[in-house]
């Protein structure tokens, strides 16, 4: 690809991202609004202890001291390992949750706004192949989204970090030992970033349908992206009395959680310390596992056919 | 010369309506062609197989691509604006800008800016706090600043007081046209054009019933204002269309020998607009 070819498909990909400022805003307000609730949080936990409580009373549930608080000097650098991974992995989870709804609602509108608003045939009056249009909105979806969802993530949690370590100091763990331990965050964030991907590409043909139906539907895309799969779904309980595609579908979207990262040695223990997260969660045979499973090509394949008719459709239906 | 639009059997139907009947015509380079029809004629369905936009049938030729396979190579060649194509609302001119100079090769953000000083438009806004007329401005100023060979306006003065339709087409003339460039406009403002085009093409139920230039259009119609007494030889004449004027009456002719018509009365150019009323209206009959 040459330079003329790469500021095209830059800009094409910044164009999304003027046109749906929720792609970045809705990230990034949530994470103001984390943020903004740690701190309260911090400087309430602050207030109690500088009080003298000990005890942290959190709708009367389980009470724990505050002297129970472990020393991070004793711990052991698979427990550090451990404990940044946790933390960095549940909030990766939930702001990945988060960007599938955004990308969701901007998948819909992706291919009818423009015939919505009539402005389609300013884009098409440019030099840009309907095919460009149509992946540069899918590169948006998969690349873009991540890579936004990705750096809102590392920003809060950095933001956060600095919260904890105030709290940690104030509460004596002596939590500036996380500091003598960078690699733990960095390979955290490269697993959260390799999970990422692994989901993009499962979730590619739902994507590739969502995008299908915006190109197709005259109003509403969202009731065709949604009736046609619970049609068949409910036809398929009607005749056959059985649910293949309900589970297919429910499958595609949690199926590449085993194969991103190794759980099985964490599931064979009934209780896990965090040293034991920390260490087998990822290795080299993932990127096998995650390569050599069918519903990685049925599904990119499924997701070429859909695409393959977004982009003819948007060809034929500059009008709605 | 060369011919950049060829069409050859040009047809269109939407279901039982034929939109473009079997329709012949060229374009030659360094031309500025009206095409004036009625509603639902079928210029805007001409413009849209021209530009890619819509299926038809029969043989199409714009500037040696097929426009239904190739709309993203001729649109490196081929400008357009259409009444019905809008800017979107959330769109920031300097995005615009950014976004049209980065995807086309023949922008010159120089240009988009000499056009846009004069307006009140700034980079700031939104396409959604600017007027509809300051839409239609920023939209030619996009287009303008394109060095494209071939230039579709639809309706492009849609939307825009006089000043800066006038404005618009002396600047199209002057800072815009050349040799080498050539300008297809419909409108339903005929005598703002007339002016300044060098063919005319009429189209109507889906034909062409007109293509030539302003000059043999000038020879070939003339309009005499005739005084009762001689309406009956004028009427022997066959002319294409006849009104009352002042108590006098009105021919339009088509291709009749100046010196006869001179002989019944006082000799006009009609007007584009009148022309093509008689054009219209005499086919009815």
């Amino acid at each position: 690809m040459n330079a003329v070819d790469m500021r095209i498909n830059k800009t094409l990909i910044r164009r999304e991202f003027w046109e749906n400022r929720s792609l970045w805003l809705v990230p990034m307000v949530f994470a103001a609004i984390l943020t903004v609730l740690s701190v309260y949080m911090l400087v309430a936990v602050l207030v109690n202890h500088s009080g003298a409580v000990n005890n942290i009373d959190i709708d009367n549930g389980p009470h724990f001291q505050i002297s129970d608080m472990p020393d991070l000097r004793d711990a052991s650098d698979a427990e550090i390992n451990g404990f940044v991974r946790v933390v960095t992995f549940s909030l990766s989870f939930m702001f990945s949750r988060l960007m599938l709804i955004v990308t969701f609602f901007y998948l819909l509108d992706s291919l009818y706004a423009d015939r919505r608003d009539r402005s389609v045939l300013f884009w098409r009056s440019m030099p840009v192949s309907d095919t460009r249009t149509v992946l540069s909105k899918l590169a948006t979806a998969v690349i873009g989204v991540t890579v936004v969802a990705f750096a809102v993530t590392v920003a809060f949690e950095l933001v956060l970090l600095v919260l904890g370590l105030i709290l940690g100091a104030a509460l004596g763990t002596h939590p500036f030992v996380l500091l003598a331990h960078p690699g733990a965050f960095l390979s955290s964030w490269l697993l959260v970033a390799w999970g990422e991907l692994v989901q993009a590409l499962w979730y590619l043909p739902i994507f590739a349908w969502v995008m299908l139906a915006s190109s197709w539907a005259k109003k509403t895309p969202f009731l065709w992206t949604v009736l046609v799969p619970v049609g068949i779904i409910v036809a398929e309980a009607w005749v056959f009395h059985t649910g293949y595609f309900a589970r297919m579908v429910a499958h595609q979207t949690v199926d590449w959680l085993p194969l991103a990262y190794n759980f099985e040695p964490l599931a064979m223990k009934s209780s896990h310390s965090f040293a034991e997260v920390g260490g087998e969660l990822f290795g080299i045979g993932n990127i096998g596992k995650v390569l050599a499973a069918p519903r990685l090509w049925i599904g990119a394949a499924v997701a070429a056919v859909f695409i393959y008719g977004a982009i003819e459709l948007r060809r034929k239906r500059s009008e709605i | 010369m060369s011919m950049l639009v060829k069409a050859k059997g040009l047809t269109k139907r939407y279901g039982a309506l034929t939109a473009l009947d079997h329709v012949d015509f060229e374009i030659e380079e360094g031309r500025i062609v009206g095409l004036i029809g009625p509603n639902g004629a079928g210029k805007t369905t001409a413009l849209k197989a021209i530009l890619g936009l819509t299926d038809f049938e029969g043989e199409l030729d714009v500037l040696g691509h097929d426009p239904r396979g190739d709309r993203h190579e001729l649109m490196r060649q081929v400008c357009f604006i259409a009444d019905v194509a809008v800017l979107p609302r959330w769109l920031r001119v300097s995005n615009a800008i950014e976004y049209v100079e980065a995807v086309h090769p023949g922008f010159s953000r120089e240009r988009a800016m000499h056009f846009l000083e004069r307006t009140k438009i700034k980079q700031r806004s939104k396409v959604g706090e600017l007027s509809k007329g300051m839409v239609t401005q920023l939209h030619l100023a996009l287009i303008m600043a394109i060095d494209a060979k071939l230039l579709v306006l639809d309706e492009p003065t849609l939307g825009l007081d006089i000043l800066y339709r006038k404005e618009f087409y002396t600047s199209l003339l002057n800072d815009y046209f050349d040799a080498q460039r050539t300008i297809l406009v419909t409108t339903h403002q005929v005598e703002e054009i007339e002016k300044i085009l060098t063919h005319l093409m009429f189209i109507d139920g889906g034909r062409v019933t007109l293509n030539s230039s302003m000059e043999e259009v000038a020879e070939r119609y003339t309009e005499v204002l005739v005084a009762h007494d001689k309406t009956a030889a004028a009427q022997a004449l066959k002319p294409l269309y006849e009104r009352e004027v002042f108590g006098k009456k009105l021919f339009l002719f088509e291709g009749a020998s100046r010196e006869e018509l001179a002989k019944l009365g006082e000799l006009h150019t009609p007007s584009v607009a009148d022309i093509f009323v008689a054009k219209v209206k005499g086919e009815m009959k």
